[in-house]
């Protein structure tokens, strides 16, 4: 008899004195707010794709004149109100598909897909912008040659790079905590599956 | 949902309430902790109970959504360390059933199982449930070939841990 069914034979034997929960206690729990990783994967990735969106919709209330962007930005403004839309639509096919029925890996393929979705939406955004700011550093360094052209390229590559750190930052922290434990079970699962 | 379903799923989770006990054991080292995943669990399983069509057990179905709720959508609180009172506590040992030497022995091992992974804890508690690697293996999105071979792992592992 190994060690698990020893353990086993006392699992079924034993009088296990857990705590009663009460049916007014179950009633309480089943009005409280869950959460859950998904709950909270959902609303940090609603807030970062209402961030990020919000670019292009403010945009067009802007005066691109006053502001003296390249007109490649308000060709940018369609495409990313197309691009808005099908990730918003991948996410919510996605998103649907979430449910604590399914087997444990589907559900967390699942879950990181939904998080991927929001990631590559971001990184489409931040790439955007790079070339928007390097579009724009170039065009003026042409239209303006009596700009320092050494300093403006410097300011170019800092704000550029620091864009790139804190969005770096901003996953390897904060969402890599959120999401180390699904991604520790669905490696352990795939690891499980290649042996 | 009408309270009549409302109803019949709290009489039902408050029947079979030890299940759930049973996987918070396993995945949570402390009082509060266990606490807080019930209440997670018990959400959760409220959440899905439309989806329940009563083609199986309700047992059946609530350990399912309670061990992916364990493994997939609770999110600890903080780190809590592992704590004996709340062992001795939470798995009193019948005095006429056992004998000193046995009573530690199975504590040793429920402090082995909870030194394993995520995973490998939804395994053993599918074992400890005498669930087939049918069964087992559909729980987990894994091939029955794989799951019996995790097993095994498993049980080496345990003895590593417990005869180091």
């Amino acid at each position: 008899m190994d060690e698990l069914d020893k353990l086993k034979s006392h699992w079924k034997n034993s009088q296990e004195t857990y705590p009663t929960v009460s049916e007014s206690d179950i009633y309480a729990m089943l009005h409280k707010r869950s959460s859950s990783i998904v709950r909270w994967i959902l609303i940090i990735s609603i807030i970062e794709l209402a961030f990020w969106a919000v670019g292009p919709v403010v945009s067009p209330y802007m005066s691109k004149d006053d502001l003296q962007l390249p007109r490649i930005v308000s060709v940018l403004d369609y495409i990313n109100y197309t691009i808005l839309g099908v990730f918003i639509t991948l996410f919510y096919i996605n998103y649907r598909k979430i449910s604590a029925e399914k087997p444990v890996k589907e559900l967390l393929r699942n879950i990181i897909t939904i998080r991927r979705i929001v990631r590559a939406y971001m990184f489409y955004i931040i790439s955007t912008i790079t070339f928007i700011l390097i579009y724009t550093l170039f065009t003026d360094l042409d239209y303006n040659p009596e700009t320092d052209d050494v300093s403006v390229l410097l300011t170019g590559i800092v704000v550029v790079f620091v864009m790139l750190l804190l969005a770096v930052f901003i996953y390897n922290i904060l969402y890599g905590r959120l999401l180390r434990k699904l991604n520790k079970n669905y490696r352990e699962l795939e690891k499980m599956q290649g042996q | 949902m009408g309270p009549g379903i409302e109803k019949a799923f709290v009489q039902q989770l408050q029947e079979h309430q030890n299940l759930i006990h049973k996987i918070c054991r396993l995945y949570t080292n402390d009082e509060d902790a266990h606490k807080d995943l019930f209440q997670e669990i018990t959400i959760q399983l409220w959440k899905a109970y439309p989806q329940f069509r009563g083609d199986s057990k309700f047992t059946t179905w609530a350990y399912r959504v309670a061990l992916n709720t364990a493994i997939t959508l609770y999110r600890k609180k903080g780190r809590t360390p592992y704590t004996v009172e709340f062992d001795n506590k939470l798995h009193k040992i019948d005095q006429d059933e056992y004998n000193y030497e046995e009573e530690e022995h199975i504590k040793q091992l429920y402090s082995a199982v909870q030194q394993l992974n995520d995973i490998e804890k939804a395994l053993v508690f599918m074992y400890l449930e005498d669930k087939d690697y049918t069964e087992i293996a559909e729980t987990l999105g894994i091939s029955e070939v794989n799951a019996r071979v995790k097993m095994n792992r498993i049980k080496g592992k345990l003895k590593k841990i417990l005869n180091p």
